[in-house]
């Protein structure tokens, strides 16, 4: 019979990893990992804690992973650092931020005051919205010069993290 | 001692601190009323008191800022005292004043002291009387009229602070390095400190560079009597706010911290203070302290102090408003070294931005030496409400080594998921060299942000969690209940003893 085996691409913040490993019935993880062009070999003795956490020995270093998987993500905590993992199928790497014809929230809160109207030409730089949260204030400012076509929130309504607050009209003008 | 003219007491407050107080007054046999916003309802500091009294919906203006809406907690309650925490009306007079008049004893300053020093100005000009340094600046407020302001800043010189009057915890604080910056940092510091504090008065100061942020703790009684609890050093802190704090205060030589004591208990008679206070200073390079303000409550780092005195504050403060008189200064003596780190719900890879959502896996360090104040369990919702730091972390070691690998040590055993945090930071920052030698300043977190960037990640490693845990079969996947106050179910058949060797978490970078 096969051992089980644990096949996903995962994203990584900018970086794609394909990972094949199989657990054997001795507890040794091993397999390999895809990062490009680079394939590399892995091996861990793992243990699982009673606690629930994950325990690894890679190399003669003894290593304790506190691992939860929600949605597509699979988050991962060692030495008090975090790290998630994306499911690569859905991830679109190398999206281009810089040029999009919107402006979204940076955090989830409150939004504390939009500082501009639908056809404000806007100055590179200059603050189009405040967001708020647990009393910190976040200025998000025109990354180039636009024009504002349309404003989705007002001061004092929720903005989730990522959602679109200021949009701009295509033919960016900072462009011309 | 026994005999409080006072048996249930109220914590006007949420989070770590209100589940701190409600600790000591369960020590000391008093009964303990918790208060509690729509956003809070089954928090841990509502599940720990013996009553939870609701006081309104999630914003803070309109509950834990909300006099009228504690004063009617007050009375359903049956309160005979309130414990204000720190921030939101801890240093409020108007709440010490209506509480006064209701006859219930307020926990911390008397009215007459906290209206004595209602803002920041008025402090600065009454210790600058009483001889104690200040830093330059106009002792009035920043004026509304934008010429007048750009008038006032000239005068003062660039770089300048402004800041809220009624201000705290970097709240409604701004760095003005030029004229042109000005304007918008005076709009912006007008808004955070009305929403935080509801007032929106600024005062100009010059902004004193390559400085140590060191504070006094003191205790004074109703009779008269001022006791100095030693100093912290509060200089590794990010935007105004504190990230890491240590007692005593590194390298300081014994004739600047007398100096530093001095200042400090000088400052605390000028006001006439009663209860527990802190007095922050700047310690410039050439050793010369700056009075900064006066902090009308416990402040959030009193752990360290608690660790260093082996003391109780919170048991002096109920003790003080009691009407009881302090003990003799020699009775009250330090030993070895305690550091705290601040566990903010913040992403440090996304410029520290606030991180909501709710927490799914919590594993909360323990061990010798260690304290660790936190309101949060799997499970928790963390809100863009309030505050956002999730716990404190506090070691005490015999020697400032001792004491900053036991840190290191705990933070490396921490783990939280659902929202980000600043722990791998936290981490970053006990291992820099120059905090490790003690030369600490206030903008040394800015100055070595580069160094303190989160290291790139262990990828293989991090697979090879994902991997284990997704294929080894056995515990569930849940976290680790989690106690009101924040402490992780011990683990009885701990798998270190059958892994003999493993070491915890990665090595410090």
């Amino acid at each position: 019979m096969s051992a089980p085996s644990f096949r996903r691409r995962l994203a990584l913040g900018t970086r794609v990893l394909a990972a094949e490993l199989r657990l054997s019935s001795e507890g040794l993880l091993e397999g390999h990992v895809h990062e490009g062009e680079a394939r590399r070999s892995l091996a861990a003795e793992a243990v699982r804690a009673p606690d629930g956490s994950v325990l690894l020995r890679v190399g003669g270093e003894a290593v304790r992973a506190r691992v939860v998987r929600q949605g597509d993500v699979t988050t991962v905590v060692v030495g008090g650092r975090a790290y998630e993992l994306r499911d690569a199928e859905q991830a679109a790497p190398g999206q281009a931020a810089a040029e999009e014809p919107f402006a979204t929230s940076p955090m989830t809160g409150l939004v504390a005051k939009v500082s501009v109207a639908p056809g404000a030409r806007v100055a590179a730089g200059a603050p189009l919205f405040i967001v708020e949260a647990m009393k910190m204030e976040y200025v998000v400012r025109a990354t180039r010069e636009v024009v504002v076509r349309e404003v989705r929130r007002k001061a004092g309504e929720k903005v989730a993290l990522g959602e679109v607050v200021v949009a701009f009209e295509a033919s960016a003008a900072g462009r011309a | 001692m026994s005999g409080f003219p006072f048996t249930t007491v109220l914590v006007a407050n949420r989070g770590e601190i209100a589940l701190r107080v409600i600790r000591t007054l369960r020590v000391l046999g008093l009964r303990s009323v918790a208060v509690y916003s729509d956003a809070d309802a089954g928090a841990p500091h509502v599940l720990a008191a013996d009553r939870a009294v609701r006081i309104g919906p999630a914003p803070a203006r309109e509950s834990y800022l909300s006099i009228p809406a504690l004063l009617q907690a007050v009375r359903d309650s049956g309160a005979q005292a309130v414990h204000p925490g720190y921030g939101f009306l801890s240093e409020n007079a108007a709440f010490a004043r209506a509480l006064a008049d209701a006859g219930v004893v307020f926990v911390g300053p008397p009215a007459e002291v906290l209206e004595a020093s209602a803002d920041k100005l008025t402090v600065k000009r009454r210790v600058a009387a009483g001889g104690v340094p200040v830093i330059p600046g106009p002792l009035g407020a920043v004026p509304d009229e934008p010429a007048a302001l750009q008038a006032a800043a000239r005068e003062t010189g660039y770089p300048l602070l402004l800041k809220a009057a009624a201000g705290g915890g970097g709240k409604g604080m701004r760095v003005v390095r030029e004229a042109g910056g000005l304007l918008e940092a005076a709009e912006s510091a007008r808004r955070e400190a009305g929403g935080a504090f509801g007032s929106t008065v600024l005062y100009l100061e010059r902004l004193v560079t390559d400085a140590r942020h060191v504070e006094v703790q003191v205790l004074c009684d109703r009779h008269g009597q001022v006791r100095v609890l030693g100093e912290r050093d509060c200089s590794l802190q990010r935007r105004h706010q504190k990230v890491l704090e240590e007692a005593p205060a590194p390298g300081l030589p014994p004739e600047q911290r007398r100096r530093v004591h001095e200042a400090g208990a000088a400052a605390a008679r000028a006001l006439g203070y009663v209860n527990a206070g802190t007095v922050e200073m700047l310690l410039d390079p050439e050793g010369r302290c700056w009075f900064l303000e006066v902090n009308r409550r416990l402040q959030v780092e009193h752990p360290v102090t608690e660790a260093t005195f082996g003391v109780d504050l919170v048991a002096w403060q109920l003790r003080v408003a009691a009407g009881e008189r302090l003990p003799p200064q020699d009775e009250f003596v330090a030993r070895g070294h305690a550091v705290e780190a601040r566990v903010y719900a913040e992403d440090p890879g996304q410029g520290f931005l606030p991180s909501c959502g709710r927490i799914t896996a919590l594993d909360v360090p323990e061990g010798p030496g260690l304290r660790v104040d936190g309101a949060w369990g799997v499970g928790q919702e963390v809100s863009p409400h309030y505050d956002p730091m999730l716990a404190k972390v506090i070691a005490h070691g015999a020697t400032r080594e001792e004491a900053f690998a036991r840190l290191d040590d705990a933070l490396a055993r921490t783990a939280v998921t659902g929202v980000r945090t600043n722990v791998g930071y936290l981490r970053a920052i006990l291992a820099d060299p120059e905090v490790r030698a003690g030369r600490v300043a206030i903008d040394l977190l800015e100055r070595r942000a580069g160094e303190l960037a989160e290291p790139a990640a262990p990828a293989d490693l991090v697979l090879l969690a994902a991997a284990a845990h997704a294929l080894l079969r056995g515990a569930a996947v849940t976290a680790p209940a989690v106690g009101a106050a924040g402490a992780a179910r011990a683990t009885p058949d701990s798998p270190w003893q059958s892994l003999a060797g493993f070491r915890l978490g990665e090595p410090s970078r």
